[in-house]
């Protein structure tokens, strides 16, 4: 290897480019030791084989359903306690805005973005944010005057239902995206969640008649708002290498 | 490459090769005039020896130019498929350059180690993730920076002592070693505690467009930020060098 040194007086100028008789004097990076090469390959055989992750798209929806129709079943009330024969007009709205947050934030999570990396991080966070305040606002849309003296005054059991169903559908989502996600991913977990808490709220939109303001709030909304601060919380160390 | 983590060429690009020689000349003994011929004496050679980190030859400057894009990306997409013979394919093509990031980010000794192999370990388990329109280097890149973060954030929650900082091994530097690499060794202990100075955001955008040649639109999509954000940090950074070796009596522009 050379060691001719740089010569001050015979250096080329910054400015110049023409910087090749640097090149062979200086060294370049290093290989890292073969003994440390062998030894990860012996730790990688051990490593979990790669799994599909596309088909537990499917248990989104699903986990809320089956924790739906545990509180059913428990409960001894039938699981759709909306007339599905009679879906109201205000109810199609909002189940259909449901649909289309939670299909904007699930498209925002995915996207392919620059370079192979996805959206930026104020791209992620400015979706969520909009997405998330949509998805607690929707349900309060849904308030009447029908009086419905069966239900919990503050909605208690279905603030549980919620949350329940909610664990369920980001624990799918996380595991769907799990050490996928090198960049942003606390904002993409955000997203998630607000995907998350779109899917539940269309779930406890059919579950749940209320229609009283304080019900809505505290019932659906508030725990919809919950969610998407736990995937904050909880999910980016799930999505990151 | 040093122990400190700094090669040579990282000073040049920098600085400049007619600044990194002005420095040397401000500020020491001025060296001599006819260029030392190109067999290395014995000395200088095990004085170099006993600084760099043992190993396999290093590999020339040459090797960041022939970086195979295309044969990273082949290598990559089959190990991404699950195809395990293909790792050492991938590690051929990625390990040096992402050597030489991890050192920079951690300024150099056995936590660059460390951090290549926890880099790779986690690689290796996100492998089905890698996108094929994504380069596989800036892929590895981002991981490394993910394991680093994870690092300092341990770090700061559980202090500990990982070894002499770079003042430490200049402190045990032998008094034997040839004039000008001391003074090399002090220029890049100058830019490396500027570096370790700045937000570890702007740290790395740094090291990603000045030091590694990523573009900057690739450096804002492996650090998630807008272009207009990493030159704003690229030149926060070098305006912090600039105005250290302006402190020292020198007029540079990195």
């Amino acid at each position: 290897m050379s060691t001719r040194k740089l010569d001050p007086h015979s250096a080329p100028a910054a400015d110049s480019g023409d910087e090749s008789w640097v090149a062979d004097l200086l060294s370049g990076p290093r290989l890292p030791d073969p003994a440390a090469l062998s030894a990860l390959q012996a730790e990688l055989q051990k490593a979990e084989r790669p799994k599909k992750r596309w088909p537990i798209l499917l248990a989104i929806p699903v986990g809320g359903l089956v924790v739906v129709a545990a509180r059913a079943w428990l409960s001894d009330r039938s699981l759709w306690r909306i007339d599905m024969t009679h879906i109201g007009e205000r109810l199609s709205w909002g189940i259909a805005g449901l649909a289309l947050c939670a299909l904007l934030a699930i498209a925002a999570a995915v996207h392919r973005g620059r370079k192979g990396f996805g959206l930026a991080t104020k791209t992620l966070g400015s979706i969520a944010l909009g997405l998330s305040a949509l998805v607690a606002a929707i349900p309060l849309l849904l308030r009447g005057t029908t009086p419905q003296p069966a239900l919990h005054t503050l909605g208690a059991p279905c603030a549980t239902v919620v949350l329940t169903a909610g664990a369920l559908t980001l624990a799918a989502a996380g595991y769907m995206f799990r050490r996928s996600q090198p960049v942003a991913a606390q904002a993409r977990a955000l997203v998630l969640g607000t995907a998350a808490a779109a899917w539940t709220g269309i779930i406890i939109s059919l579950h749940c008649p209320a229609e009283s303001t304080t019900h809505l709030m505290w019932g659906h909304s508030a725990p919809l708002l919950i969610l998407v601060l736990f995937a904050s919380l909880f999910l980016p160390r799930q999505i990151q290498p | 490459m040093t122990a400190i983590g700094w090669a040579d060429r990282d000073l040049v690009a920098v600085f400049g090769a007619s600044t990194v020689a002005r420095y040397e000349r401000a500020m020491f003994v001025p060296r001599k005039t006819a260029p030392e011929p190109a067999v290395p004496s014995p000395a200088s050679e095990s004085a170099r020896a006993e600084r760099t980190v043992s190993g396999p030859a290093p590999i020339s400057h040459a090797h960041r130019e022939a970086f195979d894009d295309a044969g990273a990306c082949a290598a990559m997409l089959r190990y991404a498929q699950g195809d395990n013979s293909a790792f050492s394919d991938v590690y051929a093509q990625l390990a040096p350059r992402l050597h030489g990031f991890c050192v920079r980010l951690c300024a150099g000794g056995a936590e660059a180690d460390d951090l290549l192999q926890e880099t790779l370990l986690k690689l290796h388990r996100s492998r089905t993730a890698y996108r094929p329109d994504a380069h596989p280097l800036h892929w590895a890149f981002a991981i490394a920076r993910c394991a680093y973060i994870d690092r300092l954030r341990r770090r700061k929650a559980r202090p500990e002592v990982l070894g002499d900082g770079p003042s430490g091994l200049a402190a045990n530097r032998s008094g034997s070693e040839p004039e000008s690499e001391l003074r090399a060794a002090q220029l890049r202990e100058l830019v490396q505690s500027v570096l370790l100075s700045q937000p570890e955001a702007a740290r790395t955008s740094y090291i990603l467009v000045r030091l590694e040649g990523v573009s900057v639109a690739d450096a804002a999509a492996i650090l998630s930020a807008s272009s207009d954000a990493i030159k704003q940090r690229v030149h926060r950074v070098a305006q912090a060098l600039r105005e250290q070796l302006q402190r020292r009596g020198l007029d540079v522009n990195p």
